[in-house]
């Protein structure tokens, strides 16, 4: 299993005076230690505008972690697609991966926050079409070496994507999903799942048996194996370790609610969002406390025994083949973060890497994209 | 007296040349420009060509700064009319600053070229509208952290907080790119310290940096800053040499900047806002392209280091002090070349410029 790590930016107590910046050098310092603890990438997110992940392009968090490492490849978990211009994501992609030597993994994703498609101008109703044009035109364009498109909401005139791919992205792109529709989506486009996990394993799986079938029947070969990611709280002591999981995962999960209002009804009626109005149902009928603890035994914290046996569970129920852990969040203080990231990097990480598969981008051959290997 | 590089991620003049391969060459002059005592680092904004391909410099920025401690990172400019989403460029520029520990300088431009317009789908006669409005949002947004409701002719944008909150006041480190009449009025409105390439005459720029000190004063109520001239430069302790790769290196790189922007063509003349050009473009017309190509190698700072100090004194004798960039790789030259004149200047240029008076005294 590949075993990555992701830093997500979040500031729950600006309010209370802790500076961005602050939250940016200790968070920053955890992403330039991963590459000499053993992760094998790291990951960022996109988010815009509020505490809760201060990211507004990961590509260009990512392009500072390349810059300082050799060879730790960089994870985008996601790119959100509506809320960008798809010729600048292929762009920017290309420049990364050009910077880089190739250590990109690309994930993508649909947006389900209304604060950042509201400051967008982007009507929510219309995020999984315009996802499906931005990334149709993106991964084609990598494989193609420009964009073109003329759709209902994306429209490009012909342009080459500079500096240019050099690399396929296919098996290295990803895209996190939720909802059922959204799984047999990203299966007729040929991308790989990214699990985020916030619902029962037994449904993610579902999904998955639902997603393999149509990708096998779309394209004739097997789906790749979904990669995981998780909230990470690891201490060896078991009592620490559950009381740090209380306090930054539960914590963690607030934050959740609060950015995309999840207690709100505007689900309801926002077309491609069914799926989130029974999330919104099911916390209704919980509460947002008893959803915490549910929230909490989804994600991977305990002795580094338990965070073991926890990642071996979803292997088994997933197949996955890789895991990327969350280590800073919910206000945890810059000590306790390193301490996390260091404690599950020397007992957890060297038995991950000998569970189950590695994904394809780290077993493949450089394969050019299409148009190389077309002139070549 | 500051002193930098700007980059300009070129293909064209190569044979055969990856694109990894020029962003390999010019990361490398960044690295030693850090490591020789140069301030900045610039680099520009281009897409889809050989001749120039950087689609957002602050991807390259934050490479860099991630690979730096020092050295101080400026878009050499960020394009506004072919960046659609202002508050995206906003949060950008706050990102960079975070990620680079303070190092970020913020430089706006607003494009010239209708190769890239056209691909963008964005109509050129619409530019200096779109960048007079976005220029403002953005500049706003980075003193306050918060993009103020906007409800203008070409954005449309809610109240948005940009998230992490910018470190510091841009004030300062505010820069605009402008080479024609109007861009150097915006550039003294938005307060930002002006950046020109030195492809006209010393005394149209004189001309120029006088329009924009009056305008800056009296809009500012305080003395503006002194310009920022850019040049083309090969420099080389042999006379011999840097003649020879000035003529040819030069002279190719002012070739594929009138092929890219197509500067003679007639399309200025009726586009709003580029009037200038036009006029620009039936002068060169006139000229011809050889002669045009010889003024301008003639034009720009280059030679040995005696050679160099003379000419940029002789400048300051036409338009008074000015901070200084060089461009050092461009138009298919071998990467020794780029090497040794980073080099050369850093050692033997770099250090009896910065001797010089630079007090805020101006030429009469």
């Amino acid at each position: 299993m590949h075993v990555g790590m992701a830093s997500i930016f979040q500031n729950p107590q600006n309010a209370d005076g802790v500076s961005d910046y602050s939250i940016y050098q200790q968070d920053m310092a955890l992403a330039f230690a991963a590459e000499g603890l053993g992760y094998e990438s790291v990951w960022g997110v996109e988010h815009h505008f509020t505490d809760y992940t201060m990211t507004p392009d990961p590509v260009q968090f990512l392009a500072a972690v390349g810059g300082h490492s050799k060879k730790i490849k960089l994870g985008t978990m996601v790119v959100v697609l509506p809320w960008n211009d798809p010729m600048r994501v292929a762009e920017k992609i290309s420049m990364l991966d050009c910077m880089s030597d190739g250590r990109v993994i690309f994930g993508i994703g649909r947006g389900l926050g209304r604060v950042e498609f509201e400051a967008f101008k982007v009507d929510m109703n219309e995020s999984r079409e315009r996802f499906v044009e931005s990334a149709e035109m993106v991964l084609t364009g990598l494989e193609n070496g420009y964009c073109e498109y003329d759709g209902k909401f994306i429209k490009q005139p012909r342009a080459r994507i500079r500096p240019e791919p050099f690399r396929s992205f296919k098996n290295r792109t990803y895209a996190a999903s939720v909802s059922p529709e959204s799984c047999a989506l990203m299966a007729k486009l040929g991308v790989g799942i990214l699990i985020i996990p916030q619902k029962p394993w037994e449904e993610h799986a579902q999904d998955l048996a639902d997603y393999s079938g149509i990708f096998r029947q779309v394209h004739g070969v097997d789906a790749p194996p979904p990669y995981v990611a998780g909230w990470v709280c690891c201490d060896k002591d078991a009592g620490r370790a559950e009381e740090m999981a209380r306090k930054y995962i539960v914590g963690y999960w607030q934050s959740v609610v609060k950015h995309y209002e999840m207690q709100s009804s505007h689900f309801e009626n926002t077309k491609g969002y069914e799926y989130y109005k029974k999330l919104n149902e099911t916390i209704e009928e919980h509460g947002i406390d008893g959803m915490a603890q549910f929230f909490m035994d989804l994600q991977v914290w305990g002795t580094p025994e338990q965070c073991y046996e926890k990642i071996k569970e979803i292997h088994s129920r997933t197949n996955c083949c890789g895991f990327t852990g969350v280590f800073s969040y919910a206000g945890m203080p810059g000590d306790v973060a390193m301490k996390n990231l260091e404690t599950f990097a020397r007992h957890v990480v060297p038995e991950l890497k000998q569970l189950g598969d590695r994904p394809a981008f780290d077993q493949d051959a450089d394969q050019e994209p299409a148009f190389l290997r077309a002139v070549g | 007296m500051n002193i930098g590089i700007e980059q300009v991620m070129q293909s064209w003049g190569w044979t055969g040349i990856s694109d990894e391969q020029v962003y390999d060459e010019e990361i490398n002059i960044a690295l030693m420009a850090d490591e020789l005592g140069y301030d900045d680092i610039w680099v520009v904004e281009h897409h889809f060509e050989d001749y120039s391909f950087c689609p957002d410099n602050f991807v390259y920025l934050a490479h860099l700064a991630g690979r730096t401690k020092r050295i101080k990172l400026a878009t050499g400019a960020v394009i506004l009319p072919w960046n659609i989403q202002p508050l995206r460029v906003a949060e950008k520029a706050a990102l960079l600053d975070h990620l680079s520990g303070g190092r970020a300088i913020l430089g706006l431009g607003r494009g010239l070229s209708r190769r890239e317009y056209d691909q963008f789908g964005i109509p050129m006669e619409e530019a200096r509208g779109r960048f007079d409005e976005a220029a403002a949002m953005i500049v706003e947004a980075l003193e306050t952290g918060v993009m103020e409701e906007h409800h203008g002719k070409y954005f449309d944008q809610p109240r948005a907080v940009i998230r992490p909150k910018p470190r510091a006041s841009f004030k300062g480190r505010l820069k605009q790119v402008a080479m024609s009449p109007d861009s150097v009025e915006e550039a003294a409105l938005l307060g930002a310290q002006m950046m020109q390439f030195t492809y006209k005459s010393m005394d149209t720029h004189k001309a120029e940096i006088e329009a924009y000190t009056a305008a800056y004063q009296k809009h500012h109520k305080r003395p503006a800053p002194i310009p920022i001239m850019t040049d083309i430069t090969v420099c080389d302790s042999s006379a011999e040499r840097a003649a020879d790769n000035a003529n040819k290196y030069v002279r190719d790189y002012l070739l594929s900047v009138m092929h890219h922007y197509e500067m003679m063509g007639d399309h200025f003349k009726d586009a709003k806002g580029y009037e200038a050009y036009g006029d620009t473009a039936v002068a060169m017309n006139e000229m011809g392209l050889d002669a045009v190509a010889d003024a301008y190698v003639e034009g720009q700072v280059w030679g040995t280091p005696q050679q160099m100090l003379d000419k940029f004194e002789k400048r300051r004798q036409i338009i008074g002090d000015y901070d200084i960039l060089i461009i050092p790789r461009f138009a298919g030259m071998p990467f020794e070349v780029a090497q040794r004149t980073v080099e050369v200047f850093a050692k033997e240029v770099m250090p009896e410029l910065r001797s010089w008076d630079t007090a805020a005294t101006r030429a009469a």
